[in-house]
């Protein structure tokens, strides 16, 4: 029992990353990004909106899906409103209208709920939850 | 202006002329007097914070100057801006984004931006690559000399920067003839100030022992 | 939006503690209980490939829970209601897809503490007493109502059970979907099933999915280093982020050549030939999640080669509390969950996250 000690730390905004789900929208038909052109179009937005030194920031695609056009970003703490706020302002992919949609943010990686748990509440609908069962 | 080699070899060492169109020492307190005092206390409470900017162009290209002008410079600054910050850098900065005062002749610059958005001016200026006039490009780049809150200031440092620049001339001075002429314009732009003209002279006599 | 304010994310709380399983004085027990709704539970067993049979049996007892539809809030404050399951029992009831930020919600914990937040409209109506809540600025817009139903002085026709009575039933009816659990250590009495008949009731099981995780990349932990040392040991934050990657099976590999990504695992860390995820969904109630905690622990009463396993628990983000009666907003992420490491020898860290205006944990 030597080993118990009891030990607690408390850590305010001590997260270094950022966790976005996002989804684009685009008009139905045509041609869907892959995950590189996607990166591509979330450093295109960056750039547009915040230059160079916005298309600097590190952003990670952890997770893609090209069927629903949903993506999970993970971007280093500071530079969190940057993105969100050149995501919202983005409207055009390859000419065609778009719009990304931020779902949920997080500060830490182990926040995530699947999509059909919890409900985004202010930031966007979900696809309507389907019951736990 | 210059603090290089290039500028040393020539033979009258431009920063002669006052730096500012300053007005004396004994202009400003009439025109202070003469303000009325309603609006100043008004201005003191409402007032917009703007940060001054001083900065030098330095080209190698002689022609470069000519096309030192508000517009050119103007341009070439935004346009680095909205580079390098974007469309959300160029906008904070264009909130009322001046060239305040051009000196074509020194290459000296002061600019005017919100106090809030300085940091990304100062960081945008270094990607000014080159300044463009009549459709000719002249390479050049922008030094910044000082940030400060008001143009007095800038004006100040101005005098103080270019007066250590002439005596750092007089040092490097070859032959007679330059020594007389950086001494007699050194003599004229501390007249400037008449408080710190004391001080001047033994700074003088303190090089000249040299 | 100033230059200084770009770089700024919102506040968020994470509340790391360090103890020992068996020590007396450990709170582990304490604030799983405190944490009344939980919607996923997942743990994670590295080097291990099958589930060891009273894991496996507990996971199979975590019981049902029901979802009765448009129940009037009225119902719950009734005195057949209190006495037949509120005092012989824990009680939990949470309303459904009702989102915190917008809606009206209601949640009854198993003290027997009914929380109702309701927007100002509703809160007007009303007419009880409640406080502001944290999640509305200078301007007011959301109450939180609290009833102890267990109150010596919410006794039947006393003026206060009346009024209650009277507000919800008459002034402002409201109504929610409701999850409901009960939990009774005694065997008797009517279930929830019979009581709300004349609703529409549905038993629902919780969802359980297994996975085994092939060749793993696993960080190293010393159970008594909260902070971790380079080269030595990965942090909590560390290890919460990895956690984060696991769970939404995201890929570790770090190429350098990859244009998309540049997570990787934290460092030091081992590979894992492979490890057992488990996750469960539905409404959980912390009773369930004791038991399998201990579970969990009781599997290093054998030699084992892991040296540590995770068990994750997911609050509602919609939750109108998180511990205890704290209360629980949405904001930006209304995160709202734990995170047990349990280590080989039974020392275990308890991270805690809640995010925005919340409370502190306990």
């Amino acid at each position: 029992m030597a080993a118990a000690a009891f030990e607690r730390r408390v850590l305010r905004r001590a997260a270094e990353h950022h966790y976005l789900r996002v989804r684009l929208e685009l008009p139905d038909g045509g041609a869907r990004p892959n995950a590189a052109q996607f990166k591509q179009l979330v450093v295109t937005a960056l750039r547009e909106l915040h230059g160079e030194v916005g298309a600097a920031l590190p952003v990670d695609v952890l997770t893609y899906e090209e069927k629903t056009l949903s993506a999970i970003l993970r971007v280093i703490s500071s530079g969190l409103v940057k993105l969100w706020s050149a995501l919202t302002l983005l409207g055009f992919y390859q000419n065609r209208r778009c719009a990304f949609r931020v779902l949920q943010v997080k500060p830490c990686g182990a926040g995530w709920l699947p999509p059909d748990v919890s409900s985004g509440s202010k930031l966007g609908r979900l696809p309507k939850p389907t019951a736990f069962s | 202006m210059q603090g290089g080699g290039a500028a040393l070899s020539s033979p009258c060492p431009r920063p002669c002329t006052l730096p500012i169109g300053y007005n004396g020492g004994r202009a400003s307190p009439i025109g202070r007097a003469r303000r009325p005092p309603v609006p100043r206390a008004a201005a003191a409470m409402v007032r917009f914070k703007n940060r001054y900017v001083l900065c030098e162009v330095v080209s190698e290209d002689p022609r470069c100057r000519k096309c030192i002008e508000d517009r050119a410079l103007g341009l070439a600054v935004r346009d680095a801006i909205a580079r390098v910050h974007g469309d959300y850098g160029l906008a904070c900065c264009s909130i009322s984004f001046t060239v305040k005062y051009l000196n074509a002749y020194t290459g000296t610059v002061l600019l005017r931006c919100r106090k809030d958005s300085y940091r990304l001016l100062c960081s945008a200026l270094p990607f000014v690559r080159y300044l463009e006039s009549r459709a000719q490009r002249y390479p050049c780049f922008l030094n910044t000399l000082h940030v400060g809150g008001t143009i007095r200031t800038c004006q100040k440092f101005l005098i103080q920067y270019n007066r250590t620049q002439l005596l750092r001339l007089l040092q490097n001075c070859t032959n007679e003839e330059e020594r007389q002429c950086i001494q007699k314009s050194l003599l004229s732009c501390s007249l400037t100030e008449e408080q710190s003209q004391s001080g001047d002279e033994e700074e003088d006599d303190g090089t000249e022992t040299d | 939006m100033l230059p200084a304010q770009l770089g700024r994310a919102p506040r968020h709380l994470l509340v790391c503690e360090r103890s020992h399983a068996r020590h007396p004085r450990s709170r582990h027990a304490a604030h799983v209980r405190d944490h009344a709704y939980s919607c996923r539970v997942s743990f994670l067993i590295p080097e291990c490939g099958v589930l060891p049979e009273v894991v496996k049996s507990t996971i199979a007892d975590i019981g049902d829970y029901y979802l009765v539809r448009s129940l009037p809030v009225h119902e719950l404050v009734t005195h057949e209601f209190i006495d037949a399951f509120v005092k012989k029992g824990s009680c939990y009831a949470l309303s459904y897809k009702t989102k915190i930020d917008q809606d009206n919600t209601a949640a009854l914990l198993p003290n027997g503490k009914l929380i109702l937040s309701v927007d100002k409209g509703t809160y007007e109506e009303l007419g009880l007493q409640g406080r502001p809540s944290r999640y509305s600025g200078k301007k007011v817009m959301r109450y939180i109502i609290t009833i102890d139903l267990t109150d010596a002085g919410f006794q039947p026709e006393s003026k206060k059970h009346n009024r209650v009575l009277w507000a919800l039933k008459e002034k402002k009816p409201l109504e929610f979907d409701f999850l409901l659990a009960w939990y009774n250590t005694g065997a008797e009495g009517s279930t929830l099933m019979s009581y709300f008949s004349k609703n529409q009731i549905q038993a629902l099981k919780p969802k359980i999915t297994f996975s085994t995780l092939r060749d793993l990349q696993c960080p190293v932990l010393q159970s008594n280093d909260l902070q971790g040392k380079p080269e030595e040991s990965c942090s909590t934050e560390e290890l919460f982020e990895w956690l984060g990657a696991v769970l939404n099976q995201v890929s570790l590999d770090n190429k350098s050549s990859s244009f998309l990504s540049t997570y990787c695992c934290p460092e030091p860390n081992t590979v894992v030939e492979k490890a057992f995820l488990c996750t469960i969904t539905g409404f959980i109630i912390p009773e369930k999640i004791i038991q399998l905690l201990e579970q969990l622990c009781s599997y290093f009463s054998e030699p084992k080669l892991a040296y540590w396993l995770t068990l994750t628990v997911h609050g509602f983000a919609d939750s109108p509390v998180s511990w205890r009666e704290s209360e629980h907003g949405f904001h930006k992420g209304g995160e709202n969950l734990y995170n047990f490491v349990i280590f080989r020898n039974l020392d275990y860290w308890l991270q805690m996250a809640v995010g925005a205006h919340d409370d502190c944990p306990p």
